[in-house]
């Protein structure tokens, strides 16, 4: 095994709110979060929405600094010791791509524009407009129709590709894919997918791949963490997690996944038994983890207090 | 079915952007019927023209979009000749929308209730109380707390806001309400929860939907009737059953073929 790119332990985050009236609340956003990503792999946070998945990424990115715990690249705690040379070398290193295209791209700017300079900064200005075809070549766009337009001038999809190109443009050693093809639809999905994958294998690109289509989790990570209201809940190699969940949650979450033969309207008890079912998960789930069994090799599920009484 | 009989009848509706490099039909003659209480998916791949017909549905389209040929009758009005004011009431109360990354549609310097109470305002006498009893129900329908009321959309997550503004959409009860892509950023077990509630709801307040999304395996669950789309067309159009288990157009079939499912080598 070699050492991990990145690595996460320990780490919380605890966000306060103050509304304008009544008392400050707390929201704990990530409680005791650990787990790690080698080279050229990726790992996959699936889990309920609101668990702070998005708040892992953005303490990658450092975004902001967690409340405790280290978050290490290369074996080097990334808030310690910087360096202005070191910082810009990070952000290089790691990118990410964001869960919405319309919030991560200029409105003023063409795409040429949002490619070019950071093309520019990688690889400086020798066959730029080569570079430039064949980076949105590589996400499936085509350089003649897209290179002049503004971001409001392509669809949904088309945008996402324009972020995900982005990211590649400057060379990043892991890339932080925060719902990166939510609004792909199926076709494109795959190659977007199978672009991911080559990065992984061809250039040593490792992912943390955020994502709440576990079908894609399993397609694309070999590892993937299950999370619920800030903690991990169960994490391993994906084929078990996905395919033999042992914690409640996580088979709460894949019996969840969609499928065609079940319509909605046939089953109102069925409806009623699920969300009964789900509350009653979600109750359990809340509660602080007290520790991780190791079921099988790398393969970790929480346990509670309440579990081991 | 009968024009009449429809809540909703897009007939032959084209719609252009007018581009500097040329004007480009991005709707193309598209003819779609939608059922009192009936909720139709509208598939198909990225770029094929779904947002645009959403915007235009409820004349929402900006320049350089432009409805060049075609009607939309909303129980039998014509809303492409509707006027302003008429226009503005409609809207919210007679179709509301969901809009695609509907996440950043809220106002980031309002907190959650002013927005609703924006809203509300803008179209019935409410008072405050009252604004806030009913914006806490409508919470509680997409399984936030009250207490989120007061958050403002950076506190919350991308999930939280997409709720919030299914919410919002459902408030004023519409009798159509347009869903561009609603539930993408949702995990799958508030998705299935969302989605039962509202089959539920329409049984119970009596409503139309127009669901827009990538996930044929979840709009084969939501959906009454399906259409497809490719490049601005319509290119097969049926029951939810036939379009899943007899797919008749190539492209209909590929669509299937490529989707994600858990075990297979086909994500
Ligand atoms: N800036 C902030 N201030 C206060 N609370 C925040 C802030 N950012 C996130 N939160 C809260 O932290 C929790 C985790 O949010 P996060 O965005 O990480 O969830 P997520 O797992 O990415 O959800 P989704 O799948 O819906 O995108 C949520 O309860 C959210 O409301
Ligand atoms: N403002 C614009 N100017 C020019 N072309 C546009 C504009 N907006 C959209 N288009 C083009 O119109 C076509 C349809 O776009 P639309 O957003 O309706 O697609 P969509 O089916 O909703 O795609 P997605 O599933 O990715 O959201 C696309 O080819 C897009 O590039
Ligand atoms: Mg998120
Ligand atoms: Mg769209």
């Amino acid at each position: 095994m070699s050492a991990p790119l990145l690595s996460l332990e320990g780490v919380s985050k605890t966000f306060h709110v103050r509304p304008v009236l009544g008392a400050v609340r707390r929201v704990e956003a990530l409680r005791d979060v650990t787990f790690s990503i080698e080279p050229g792999r990726a790992l996959a946070l699936v889990g309920e929405s609101g668990s702070g998945k998005s708040t892992c990424g953005r303490a990658v990115i450092r975004h902001f600094e967690p409340s405790a715990g280290t978050i290490r690249f290369r074996g080097e705690d990334i808030f310690a010791g910087r360096t202005r040379r070191g910082d810009s070398a990070y952000l290089r290193a790691v990118q990410m791509v964001f869960q919405d295209p319309f919030a991560s791209l200029n409105p003023t700017h063409t795409i040429r524009h949002h490619l070019e300079r950071p093309l520019r900064l990688h690889g400086g200005t020798d066959d730029l407009e080569a570079r430039l075809r064949k980076t949105l070549s590589d996400v499936e766009l085509d350089p003649d129709t897209t290179l002049e337009k503004f971001p409001h001038q392509l669809s949904g999809g088309q945008r996402q590709r324009v972020s995900f190109a982005r990211a590649l443009a400057v060379g990043a050693e892991l890339i932080v894919a925060d719902e990166p093809t939510s609004m792909l639809d199926v076709s494109i999905r795959k190659s977007v997918l199978d672009l991911m994958r080559r990065l992984k294998e061809e250039r040593s690109i490792a992912f943390l791949y955020i994502t709440h289509d576990i079908a894609t989790a399993h397609y694309i990570a070999e590892e993937t963490a299950v999370m619920f209201a800030g903690q991990v809940m169960e994490r391993g190699p994906s084929d078990a997690v996905i395919r033999n969940p042992r914690h409640a949650y996580s088979k709460l979450l894949i019996s969840a996944v969609p499928d065609p033969a079940r319509r909605f309207d046939a089953e109102a008890d069925d409806a009623l038994a699920f969300t009964r079912q789900a509350d009653a998960v979600r109750a359990d789930a809340a509660r602080p983890i007290a520790g991780y069994r190791e079921i099988a090799p790398g393969h970790f599920v929480a346990y509670s207090e309440a579990d081991n009484a | 079915m009968s024009a009449a009989k429809s809540l909703l009848s897009v007939q032959n509706l084209c719609v252009d952007y007018l581009t500097p490099a040329g004007s480009f039909r991005a709707v193309r003659n598209v003819s779609l019927d939608i059922g009192h209480n009936e909720i139709m998916g509208l598939a198909g791949e990225s770029g094929c023209g779904k947002s645009t017909i959403a915007f235009s549905l409820m004349r929402l389209h900006r320049p350089p979009a432009f409805i060049s040929d075609g009607k939309i009758l909303f129980d039998g009005e014509d809303i492409l000749a509707f006027p302003r004011r008429k226009l503005e009431a409609w809207r919210w109360s007679g179709a509301s929308m969901v809009f695609q990354s509907a996440m950043n549609s809220l106002n980031p310097v309002l907190t959650v209730f002013e927005q609703f109470r924006d809203m509300l305002a803008r179209h019935e006498k409410t008072g405050r109380e009252a604004a806030r009893a009913k914006a806490a129900e409508m919470m509680a329908m997409v399984g936030l707390p009250a207490d989120r009321l007061d958050a403002f959309p950076h506190q919350l997550s991308g999930g939280m806001r997409q709720r919030v503004v299914l919410a919002m959409a459902l408030t004023l009860r519409p009798r159509l309400v347009i869903m561009d892509e609603p539930t993408t950023a949702l995990d799958v077990v508030v998705q299935r929860e969302i989605l039962q509630e509202i089959v539920a709801l329409r049984g119970r307040l009596g409503f139309s939907v127009l669901f827009i999304t990538h996930d044929l395996a979840l709009m084969a669950q939501f959906a009454d009737r399906i259409a497809i789309m490719l490049e601005g067309r319509i290119v097969e159009e049926g029951a939810a059953e036939n379009l899943v288990a007899f797919p008749r157009h190539d492209y209909t079939r590929k669509l299937w073929a490529a989707m994600p499912r858990i075990g297979g080598t086909a994500a």
